[in-house]
């Protein structure tokens, strides 16, 4: 029996399964709602197994599953990138999302990572403690910032769990790396944050967008 | 593969080593108060520290490094001078697929003694050769007080300075910012938009204009780094030759005898560096009494700006191929200021990693 692991929820699963319906693979759930149970139809010997997104880069990593839907983001947040014991089959086009360095409108002295940079120095001489950045991706946001040479922030020591803990965790003078969901027009939900180097001049983010099939 | 009591075994024998040569064992707790003291260590250790929270204590980490809290215990209630042993197990996370251990023994030897630095530095040095004699390693050592002397001997603002100095341990960023101050790379885009940006109003203004507050960075302190950006841009450039010099210093990897004949050849340039080679020939003096062969050991000016945030002196390693550091070291003199509430006594000491000897030992059999 090979398991097939899938998101669980929402727009996700929908569009999982719409994207196997597509080629001759009908996914549905089974039993009611709170049941995580789920039947493969049109082909033998397949399981499905209904998980959190994030659960599955490690079931897969485990070889609990042996295939999987899940976002590129948190397969390099949960796995880092270009592990060995998955590979990606194939990008499936939906869920897209980008990963962001945001920072309040009204920091209109930082627009680099260098000048966050320069802005932690100060905010920690001020405060007494270092800023801290709101995100749940830690290993992605700590490798986008080593990669720029290295920050002196630390990350989401009590990473924001949803976006009411995010803005919360701004309103405490700390900036943010998290998801941007694109709305239906690709546009990012308006917010009193605005995106820090390098993404304002188009360059390249350095981390994972979009979803995709990993085995 | 060495087992767990073989590298106990050898844990012992090096820290009974160290209580021979003089130190006090000592004991600290696994469990670290992480919000004050895990600043102290550095971005590394930072990032790969084991945090938990405490709803009575607050954040906690198991113990990253012995050094801190001993410190710390010294500073409170220790001898003067004095010399302290320790065994115990460190803990790290590391990459999947890295292969490293994310717990390890740790046997250490720290030396407080206010009277003759260098030759502490030397004995700490020295006590390590020995110990680790017969197993082919190779020393190496820097200073990381003359690149600190250097900077701040920068005909520059003191705001570069700090910048620079704050930087010391991330090699590239400090390469970067060196270049942009030395006029050698240009003014980043983003940075030139930002310059224009900032020149149509005053901060303030600017500032009210963004839109809705947010945060507990005040709007003064956002209007002060902003004017502080301005200034900056007005600010000259080093000049080549200084700069030139440090370029020289970071790159400078000679035999110790003769990287101190270059520094001393460069210091009527950079007269700043002048009491840090100083120290460095005093410790190299302090070296050769100890039978150490200073014609031949191993210096690299840039040795150690990868390794803990809180040495400011002499640093050394021990390392063979293909293993992280056997052993490592160094000063943190400013470290004792930090943890001691206004007293101060200069102090060094280093690791050794009872696994990586026995095994090398195991290889050896």
């Amino acid at each position: 029996m090979i398991r097939i692991g899938v998101p669980s929820k929402g727009r996700l699963m929908q569009d999982t399964f719409d994207w196997f319906g597509a080629r001759g693979l009908t996914m549905r759930r089974t039993g009611n709602d709170r049941e995580y149970a789920g039947a493969v139809d049109g082909i033998e010997g397949v399981g499905l197994v209904l998980l959190s997104a994030g659960e599955i880069p490690r079931e897969l990593a485990a070889g609990r599953i042996h295939l999987g839907v899940t976002g590129s983001d948190l397969m390099g947040e949960t796995l880092g990138m270009n592990a060995p014991e998955v590979q990606e089959l194939a990008r499936l086009g939906f869920g897209h999302a980008d990963l962001i360095l945001a920072v309040p409108n009204v920091w209109i002295d930082v627009e680099t990572v260098d000048d966050l940079d320069a802005a932690a120095a100060g905010f920690r001489a001020v405060h007494g403690h270092r800023l801290r950045i709101a995100t749940k991706y830690h290993r992605l946001t700590r490798d986008f910032l080593q990669a720029r040479g290295g920050c002196g922030l630390p990350t989401g020591r009590q990473p924001g769990r949803d976006g009411r803990h995010r803005q919360e965790r701004h309103r405490r003078g700390d900036c943010g790396y998290h998801l941007l969901r694109r709305d239906a027009a690709g546009k990012p939900p308006a917010h009193p944050f605005r995106r820090a180097d390098p993404f304002q001049r188009g360059g390249s983010v350095g981390v994972p967008h979009g979803r995709s099939v990993r085995r | 593969m060495t087992t767990k009591a073989a590298i106990r075994a050898e844990g012992e024998r090096l820290l009974a080593a160290f209580v021979q040569a003089g130190a006090v064992p000592v004991e600290t707790d696994l469990l670290q108060p992480a919000e004050t003291l895990l600043d102290l260590y550095g971005e590394d250790i930072r990032a790969r520290a084991y945090v938990t929270d405490d709803p009575v204590r607050g954040e906690m980490m198991l113990r990253p490094d012995f050094t801190v809290p001993v410190v710390q215990a010294h500073m409170a209630h220790g001898a003067d001078p004095a010399r302290y042993a320790y065994l115990g197990e460190v803990f790290r996370k590391q990459d999947r697929h890295s292969g490293r251990a994310n717990e390890y023994l740790q046997a250490g030897y720290e030396v407080f003694d206010r009277t003759a630095p260098e030759a502490a530095d030397a004995e700490v040095f020295a006590l390590f050769r020995d110990l680790l004699a017969g197993l082919n390693l190779r020393p190496v050592t820097g200073d990381i007080g003359i690149l600190m002397a250097a900077v701040r001997g920068l005909d520059t603002s003191d705001r570069r300075k700090a910048t620079l100095l704050r930087h010391v341990w991330r090699p590239a960023r400090f390469k970067a910012l060196l270049d942009r101050f030395a006029g050698r790379a240009p003014v980043p885009g983003g940075r030139l938009a930002l310059l224009e940006r900032l020149k149509a109003g005053s901060p303030l203004q600017l500032i009210d204009e963004a839109g809705a507050f947010v945060g507990i960075r005040s709007a003064d302190e956002i209007a002060q780094r902003a004017e502080a950006l301005v200034a900056d841009a007005e600010t000259p450039p080093i000049k080549a030759t200084e700069a030139a010099l440090l370029y020289d210093l970071l790159s400078l990897e000679a035999p110790a005898a003769h990287a101190l004949t270059h520094l001393r050849g460069i210091t009527p340039m950079l007269p700043a560096i002048a009491p840090a080679v100083d120290r460095f020939a005093t410790r190299l003096d302090a070296l050769a009494a100890k039978g150490v062969d200073v014609a031949t050991l191993a210096f690299e000016a840039s040795h150690g700006r990868t390794a803990l945030e809180y040495y400011d002196g002499f640093v050394f390693s021990f390392l063979a191929d293909g293993l992280p550091p056997v052993a490592s070291g160094g000063r943190y003199d400013a470290l004792t200021a930090v943890l001691g509430a206004g007293a101060f006594i200069p102090a060094v000491g280093g690791v050794i990693r009872p696994e990586l000897v026995a095994r090398l030992k195991g290889g050896a059999a």
